[in-house]
């Protein structure tokens, strides 16, 4: 389960920030992006997460806030932009053909903190 | 009663072990030697393909191995029986390699001369697709017995590797494991990725796997 090892990292770029930055000493959400393209199971993420961040200073009853972001693709055969999913083997709708360039799917990035 | 505030940021999840990643890079061109990241679900048969490996390209070029498990040293135990240079990392709880560990290994092991540097990953389709080593190839083993779907299934470890290696082919008469079809799964993903059909077993294959790796360190060994 590598999501432990994501958990840590977000925790570990969490308690950086805050240590930084003065006059505050909680951190009460993480917001992270993570692509569809990415082998992340957001609830396993979770479970590790909670299970994790009484171990980090200022963490201890933070929550994580974690958006999916669908994965978009140029295709290969017709250069149409899909979302590459296992309902149609990742082809493109439109012509059948493969996965191009990625535009988006390969997220997994915190964009910000909420600090108290 | 205080205040919340939001802090904006942009910061890579993995930064940390990509950062490392590069730094093995560094370590594996300064010694001018070629590592290959092999992958595949457990029992796939990376340990007996790379036990045939050895032994062929042994005489040729001088091999290390890393041997990533959660647990034990069985599999270094028998690629040491064939000859091969083997370091043991045992990752305990965690279900991949990462670049932390493969640096301790590079900083711990006297690696001069060193051609080939085959390290083989804890036994996962999902956990070492994300976990870059420092590796200048990757390669993902899918045996016959595992079915042809597994490329669908799996996305991310197909995409981003440079080869697939199908193995167990001896066993292909015996089961519904169409080839062609898991090339097409694969290539839907990744167009220009390289196929082998092998049998360790039979030895099948082999020649043409051994000629990659092959090829793969002399590119290396004029380029550096």
């Amino acid at each position: 389960m590598h999501e432990a090892s994501v958990a840590q990292s977000i925790l570990n770029i969490a308690s950086k920030k805050l240590a930084s930055t003065a006059h505050t000493d909680t951190v009460t959400a993480i917001h992270v992006i993570i692509g569809q393209f990415r082998n992340i199971d957001i609830d396993s993420l979770k479970f590790a997460f909670d299970n994790i961040r009484p171990m980090y200073a200022g963490c201890s009853n933070c929550k994580l806030e974690a958006e999916v972001v669908t994965a978009r693709a140029t295709c290969r055969g017709c250069s149409d932009t899909y979302n590459p999913d296992m309902a149609t083997s990742f082809r493109c709708p439109r012509c059948g053909n493969g996965v191009g360039q990625l535009i988006s799917g390969e997220e997994l990035d915190v964009i910000g903190i909420t600090l108290r | 009663m205080h205040d919340s505030s939001d802090e904006h940021m942009l910061e890579r999840i993995l930064a940390g072990n990509d950062d490392l990643a590069a730094h093995n890079r560094e370590h594996f061109d300064e010694l001018g030697l070629t590592a290959v990241n092999i992958m595949s679900a457990p029992g796939a048969g990376k340990t007996t393909l790379l036990e045939a490996t050895v032994a062929a390209l042994a005489p040729k070029h001088n091999i290390f191995v890393v041997e990533g498990d959660m647990v034990g040293n069985l599999d270094a135990e028998r690629l040491r029986r064939v000859g091969a240079a083997v370091f043991q990392i045992c990752t305990g709880r965690s279900c991949h390699l990462d670049a932390q560990m493969v640096a301790r290994f590079l900083h711990s092991e006297p690696l001069q001369g060193v051609e080939l540097l085959l390290i083989e990953n804890v036994g996962n389709l999902v956990c070492p697709a994300d976990f870059k080593l420092g590796e200048h190839r990757r390669v993902v083993l899918l045996s016959v017995t595992e079915g042809d779907d597994k490329p669908i299934k799996y996305p991310v470890i197909f995409r981003s590797c440079d080869a697939v290696v199908f193995t167990k082919c001896d066993l292909l008469p015996y089961v519904d494991f169409d080839i062609n079809r898991a090339i097409e799964n694969i290539r839907v993903l990744n167009p220009e990725v390289e196929t082998f059909v092998v049998s360790s077993k039979d030895k099948t294959g082999l020649t043409e796997w051994n000629a990659w790796l092959s090829k793969k360190v002399q590119t290396k060994v004029v380029s550096s």
